[in-house]
């Protein structure tokens, strides 16, 4: 192949190389109009939660422990500052034991099963960046066992501060300070004996 | 010479796709080529705002679009992306009711596409993008496109700028679709002077004699003598008395006055006095104190250093006189941390998810005051809120859920 057929082929070559770049280049020039609405916002303060108290067992029998495992999903992408969660039980259907913090969240800073108050307390305080619920993915929060102690149906209810003050589930979301409403599914069974 | 000519034509070309990739890597400002007419953007009030630090406000960002260079009538903005820079006497203000940035729907725009802060120089600057979806409703009037609201965090003063060179306009052109650029003429930013706001001067109320007088030491468990707003015009606490048949009375707003001593802890003890009006008792007294950013505590015996979780209370001696028989609480200092409720800035008695919520996001903008104000998410009274009164009041919510559950 001589230098002639080299520049035959070179030549035509280079001139659809440049035809295809000024057509990228006009291309993203128009585009450019319109970047400015791919840039997301700040979440907002119109979030919600849901908190679940869920149990995998198939038969609950007295005095045989199951694990209730704390689960939190999120409707929409929210960052979190504050989840206070206090879990009310009756002592006289079951004890609890084995509050296990489980990995998806940060430590929490007070977790405690209260004999005092008859409560499960779980308070995680998020550090500057908040911790993200992402919309749709359950984050398994904590464990904990149940020993039921009566044949019947026991129950377990988030507190929300009506008949303990003190004692609020709430979530708390970051940048806003507001509180993140939730929707709750407590924990109903049947013990046999 | 047909080689030459080649070689040549290949050269011209090679030159022109690398400059050309150069020019599309290269961030360009096309506007001026391109635009269609010009706009005047400046900020509302235009005079100077003035403030105390606590305080909210907006801002109004506004357009005045010019005629088209085509003689077509005025410019409809469709779009605008700026930077607006203030100093760290403000902050953004996303809380509550307050959106940070919100657009002006009635002018026809949609939304804040982009609302982020960052700091440039030691100022915050805001990259802000308002936009308008429906060509229908955008209009061609000197109009608000959106406000931003900001909160007063510490004392100063400063000016809200619009950088004209990162302003970016578009508006709709009839004569040519790609001619969407609207020339930035003239911006005009605003001024505000943020002050530090006059507490109220908390009085010591008259003792008539007649009652029974309250004397007492306490301590605000972070605040130590040397702290710049140890002293401020907030120190005070309410007081709420507890007789033995279960009378109640409560005396809001006693002044503290700091003293040269400390507790053990290093805290600094502060007294003060109260005439217990219209309470019987001058034994087997309980009282409860309570400070502005503080919880509440019981206090049922003199020297008390622990928490007192008894009925009633064994507070002995009262008498009729200020300055005598004084109780001393200070070993078992008020704890920080109860600065705000599901009202903004109002206590509700607890340390909460809400409480920690407000000192993350003080701490983050270093929120502070000059020296002798109070500022509730100080807790260790040095005037700002850093890291450090976030584990104060982390500490605070150990010690109070310890002890309720």
């Amino acid at each position: 192949m001589n230098k002639t057929n080299i520049l035959r082929i070179l030549i035509p070559l280079v001139a659809v190389l440049v035809i295809v770049e000024s057509i990228y280049l006009v291309t993203s020039l128009v585009n450019k109009n319109n970047q400015v609405k791919e840039v997301a916002q700040s979440p907002m303060s119109d979030k919600k939660v849901n908190i679940s108290l869920l149990s995998l067992t198939e038969n609950y029998v007295v005095g045989e422990p199951f694990e209730v495992k704390v689960v939190m999903e999120a409707e929409n992408d929210v960052l979190v500052d504050a989840v206070n969660l206090y879990i009310q039980y009756d002592p006289e259907q079951m004890t609890v034991s084995e509050l296990t913090s489980l990995e998806a969240m940060p430590q929490p800073t007070f977790a405690k099963i209260s004999d005092k108050k008859d409560m499960i307390v779980l308070n995680y305080y998020i550090e500057s960046d908040g911790y993200p619920f992402l919309a749709q993915q359950p984050v398994e929060v904590a464990s904990f066992l149940v020993t039921p102690t009566v044949v019947g149906e026991i129950k377990m209810d988030l507190s929300t501060g009506v008949e303990d003050k003190d004692s609020v589930t709430m979530i708390v979301e970051n940048g806003t300070s507001k509180v993140v409403p939730f929707t709750s599914n407590n924990l109903r069974i049947e013990v046999l004996e | 010479m047909k080689n030459k000519l080649g070689i040549i034509t290949i050269a011209i070309l090679t030159i022109a796709l690398v400059a050309g990739m150069i020019l599309v890597n290269r961030n360009q400002d096309t506007r001026r080529s391109a635009a269609f007419a010009e706009a005047k953007v400046f900020l509302l009030p235009s005079e100077e705002i003035n403030h105390e630090v606590g305080d909210k406000f907006t801002v109004q960002l506004w357009i005045e679009p010019g005629d088209k260079f085509d003689g077509d009538g005025k410019a409809k903005v469709q779009n605008i992306q700026t930077i607006i820079c203030y100093g760290p006497e403000l902050a953004l203000d996303t809380s509550g009711e307050a959106e940070g940035v919100k657009e002006t729907e009635a002018n026809g725009f949609d939304d804040v596409a982009l609302a982020k802060v960052n700091v440039v120089d030691g100022k915050n600057c805001l990259s802000l993008a308002i936009v308008a979806d429906n060509f229908d409703r955008i209009k061609s009037e000197t109009m608000e496109v959106g406000k931003i609201y900001f909160s007063s965090v510490s004392e100063g003063e400063g000016e809200i700028t619009i950088n004209k060179d990162k302003t970016v306009i578009s508006g709709e052109n009839n004569a040519d679709a790609l001619d969407k650029y609207i020339d930035v003429g003239t911006v005009v930013g605003t001024s505000y002077k943020i002050g530090g706001g006059d507490d109220p001067i908390i009085t010591q109320p008259p003792i008539s004699g007649d009652w029974p007088v309250l004397n007492f030491k306490m301590a605000f468990r972070d605040v130590t003598p040397e702290a710049k707003c140890a002293v401020n015009n907030k120190n005070y606490v309410n007081v709420i008395a507890l007789g033995p048949d279960g009378t109640r009375k409560s005396y809001d707003q006693i002044p503290v006055r700091i003293t040269n001593e400390k507790n053990e802890k290093g805290a600094a003890i502060f007294e003060g006095y109260v005439e217990l009006e219209g309470f019987a008792f001058k034994d087997n007294v309980a009282v409860f104190l309570k400070g502005p950013r503080d919880l509440q505590w019981k206090y049922g015996n003199n020297n008390q250093n622990s928490f007192y979780d008894k009925a009633g209370g064994e507070l002995k001696g009262l008498t009729n006189q200020a300055g005598e028989m004084v109780f001393d609480f200070s070993e078992f200092p008020l704890i920080p941390g109860d600065v705000t409720g599901l009202t903004a800035g109002v206590q509700d008695g607890k340390i909460d998810g809400l409480d920690y919520s407000l000192m993350i996001t003080n701490a983050t903008s270093r929120v502070n005051v000059t020296e002798g104000k109070f500022l509730a998410t100080d807790l260790d009274g040095d005037c700002w809120t850093v890291s450090r009164d976030v584990n104060a009041l982390l500490l605070s919510i150990k010690e109070k859920q310890e002890q309720l559950y």
